[in-house]
């Protein structure tokens, strides 16, 4: 018998077995550090815009990063660092934005989806200091995100958020 | 391939393999495996259920699992399904904002999890760029007790159970 009759049925039981399990543990492996690295970014935007670190908080994004609402887009690192710093001009005020759900959704090796909830608290600072007091919650958002793998590491490509809830004062 | 169907294919691989596997300490690997893979589906599960997308929010639970609600106890992903399909379209403004949420594998094929959860329910929906719901405050807070399976489609929620911990002033 030719040889390649001989190795035709071990080729097809090859096939059919699919990757190794040392490839399957090093996909799985992969896909979870995506996640793990998006999941990140979430609490990176979170904490460096309640501290009002617009260097960072625009460092976030890809260089010509989106970020905004349907109607108002920010582009470009330059342009949401000004708005950071701009928005950090007022009164001091004691904000925390609370991410909650993150659902993170790996597309390939180098972008991701994601849809993240947030409920932000906002007040004014006293005179005498924190804690300042809230009676409820200033907003409640959703954000859908493209996040891209560059030379920086993981990045958000674009962000576009909905305020589903506000507190009517 | 598919994350979840990779997760199946990776811990039978283990149970395979390993002399020990039913009552052996998870390998740490393993074990993160089964952690971020059920933290997936709590979010699946808030996400589905806001957005009303009823076939994606049935395909987190296993096909005999149990959902025990406020409105009543549901049998089967089919009861499950319906319990989400029969709501009227388009959804309400609704965010399942999960906090804390901890998953503790038992074993390559089970884990529980415990997950805390602020509800806010709107009374109309939102959508993208729309103008928002006032509203005073949250509408409630749950814990969310559950129960995971790895079943041939991958980790899904064999069972959960909703316990309502406080009531706020915010719409329902």
């Amino acid at each position: 018998m030719h040889a390649i009759f001989r190795l035709a049925p071990l080729a097809l039981i090859l096939c059919l077995a699919g990757p190794s399990p040392a490839q399957d543990m090093d996909e799985l492996m992969r896909t979870n550090a995506i996640v793990t690295a998006c999941e990140r970014l979430e609490h990176d935007y979170a904490i460096f815009r309640d501290r009002g670190d617009a260097e960072a908080f625009a460092n976030l994004f890809t260089e010509d990063g989106e970020w905004g609402r349907p109607t108002t887009v920010l582009k470009g690192r330059e342009a949401i660092r000004e708005y950071i710093e701009s928005s950090s001009a007022g009164p001091p005020e004691a904000h925390l934005q609370l991410q909650t759900t993150v659902q993170i959704t790996p597309v390939d090796d180098t972008t991701a989806t994601g849809i993240s909830y947030a409920l932000v608290l906002e007040a004014p600072i006293p005179e005498e200091g924190l804690p300042a007091t809230v009676v409820g919650f200033q907003v409640a958002s959703e954000s859908r995100s493209t996040y891209k793998l560059t030379d920086e590491g993981w990045k958000i490509a674009t962000r576009e958020y909905t305020t589903l809830f506000v507190d009517p004062e | 391939m598919d994350m979840r169907k990779l997760t199946v294919t990776v811990v039978s691989t283990a149970l395979l393999t390993s002399a020990s596997a039913t009552f052996a300490a998870l390998d740490d690997k393993t074990a993160d495996a089964i952690i971020i893979a059920c933290e997936r589906l709590m979010a699946d599960y808030a996400v589905y259920r806001d957005r009303l997308d009823a076939d994606g929010w049935a395909d987190t639970f296993t096909e005999d699992a149990v959902l025990v609600l406020g409105s009543g106890t549901y049998q089967g992903r089919d009861a499950i399904l319906a319990n989400l399909a029969s709501r009227p379209t388009p959804a309400v403004a609704h965010l399942i904002m999960l906090t804390s949420v901890k998953i503790t594998p038992i074993d390559e094929t089970s884990a529980a999890g415990i997950s805390y959860a602020i509800i806010l329910n709107g009374d109309r929906p939102v959508g993208p760029g729309g103008p928002p719901i006032q509203m005073e405050g949250i509408t409630s807070v749950n814990v969310y007790h559950t129960e995971f399976a790895l079943t041939a489609e991958g980790w899904r929620i064999s069972r959960m159970e909703l316990e309502p911990v406080f009531r706020g002033p915010g719409l329902a």
